[in-house]
């Protein structure tokens, strides 16, 4: 009887900690793509970083120089990755 | 008085559960458009429609799966009785009234209830990107698409592109905005930049802005020229000073006009958005699945006659029920996508696939072994 007991609780354990498992793996999943920021965490990085942010300006100011010369805005474009 | 009593039970049955939902719906950068301080009785009235919604799901529901005893009707014509002020009157409303602790505990669970539903709906809008696919889930804070870049994924602004025959934003997403701030000041105008961290909005009005806070920021300065030839009469130049500190905050009570520029980088990821759209939608509906297979394999549930389902629901053993749960997490791990943190990029990995077949013959055998031996 304690044997059978024992048993039940392991599979019991087993199954709430896979259920758990699967469950919070997407419920974490869901809510870091949710998230709601108005500056990525890459992009605050780089603005306190004083080598990417000197890049960070001079690729403003390549843009406003490319639309100084053909009329057409294009936004900066730098590898933060 | 009858009035009060009404009320009352309005107010804690549907208004209550119906602000809670609000209150974990707007979540994030959207909760500045729900601000209850202000707006506390326009809240009140917008929580009537989810909160009777929900009510009314959860009565119904509770109902099927046998959690709730009560009847319809009885209900109704003991909310009736209270509100005549008639309770000696009827005697299941006075049973009803006996124990009260019985409804206090079904009104907690509908409040933790409206408030998880507001989280789940919340999260999976933005999960899927239904916000910005499907305008009536858009949530009213435009100024909060504008400064993450959002506002670009909008279908009117990806067939402006297409139009245009911009590509900027494909494989690249933004970083972080910069603004160009024209403040009216008096008379005279003042010019500022820098790069947005965060925004306030008027409470009031959250079309509005109230403070907008910059990082690295600058202000720009008109300065005459004196003793220089030029064809205005007082001629001009911009210059531009650097504001010390860590976080400048700028009121916009004044605001003229603001001007954004986004700075953009790589995806690292090389997925298509479909197949990602794709395969998150698949991760919901198995989590969803996997939810409901075991609701059903720990309750019967009367509307499945099928041979099988109703033996092993006869046999009724605890242990019988855990092995198929687990059963079914092996199944339903098969469809389930694992997301890569270096790429971004939603992937069934072949290790992950072999722990599910592994995890699919263990758990079968052992269930199946159990259930026809034991």
């Amino acid at each position: 009887m304690n044997r059978t007991q024992s048993n039940n609780s392991f599979w019991t354990g087993v199954v709430t900690v896979v259920l758990a498992g699967a469950i919070v793996k997407l419920v974490a999943d869901i809510f870091s793509e949710s998230r709601t920021d108005i500056i990525s965490d890459k992009g605050l990085q780089a603005i306190n970083d004083p080598e990417k942010k000197k890049e960070i300006d001079e690729a403003f100011a390549e843009s406003v120089k490319i639309q100084k010369e053909t009329g057409v805005w294009e936004n900066p474009v730098v590898d933060l990755n | 008085m009858s009035f009060t009593t009404g009320f009352l039970l309005l107010f804690f049955t549907i208004v209550i559960p119906g602000f809670l939902f609000l209150r974990a719906y707007f979540y994030g950068e959207f909760s500045k458009q729900f601000s209850p301080k202000e707006n506390i009785s326009r809240h009140l009235l917008f929580g009537l429609i989810p909160g009777s919604i929900i009510q009314i799901s959860c009565f119904y529901f509770g109902k099927i799966f046998g959690l709730v005893s009560v009847d319809g009707t009885s209900l109704i014509a003991a909310f009736e009785t209270i509100n005549k002020q008639n309770i000696n009157g009827d005697d299941y409303t006075k049973h009803l009234l006996d124990d009260p602790t019985q409804f206090a505990l079904y009104l907690i669970i509908i409040y933790v209830f409206s408030f998880l539903i507001g989280v789940i709906i919340s999260r999976l809008i933005r999960y899927l990107k239904l916000d910005k696919l499907i305008k009536i889930l858009r949530f009213k804070n435009q100024w909060y698409y504008l400064f993450s870049g959002e506002i670009f994924e909008f279908k009117k602004f990806k067939s402006a592109a297409n139009i245009l025959g911009k590509t900027t934003l494909q494989d690249k997403e933004v970083q972080l905005a910069k603004v160009d701030v024209l403040i009216s000041n008096g008379g005279s105008h003042e010019f500022y930049s820098g790069y947005v961290v965060d925004y306030d909005l008027c409470p009031n009005d959250p079309s509005k802005l109230e403070n907008l806070y910059l990082m690295d920021a600058y202000r720009y300065e008109y300065k005459e020229l004196k003793n220089v030839t030029s064809k205005f009469e007082h001629p001009r130049i911009s210059e531009r000073k650097h504001i010390p500190g860590e976080i400048f905050v700028l009121s916009m009570a004044s605001l003229v006009n603001i001007n954004i520029s986004y700075l953009l980088s790589g995806i690292a990821s090389g997925q298509e958005k479909q197949i990602r759209f794709a395969l998150k939608t698949l991760n919901v509906i198995m989590i969803l699945l996997l939810i409901c297979c075991t609701y059903l394999i720990f309750f019967e549930a009367a509307w499945i006659t099928f041979d099988w389902y109703t033996s092993f629901h006869a046999q009724n053993w605890w242990l019988d029920n855990l092995l198929l749960t687990l059963f079914s997490v092996s199944i339903v791990s098969f469809f389930v996508s694992t997301k890569n943190k270096e790429t971004g990029n939603y992937e069934f990995p072949w290790k992950d696939f072999w722990i599910n077949l592994i995890a699919f013959v263990v758990t079968g055998f052992v269930f199946f072994g159990v259930f026809y031996w034991l």
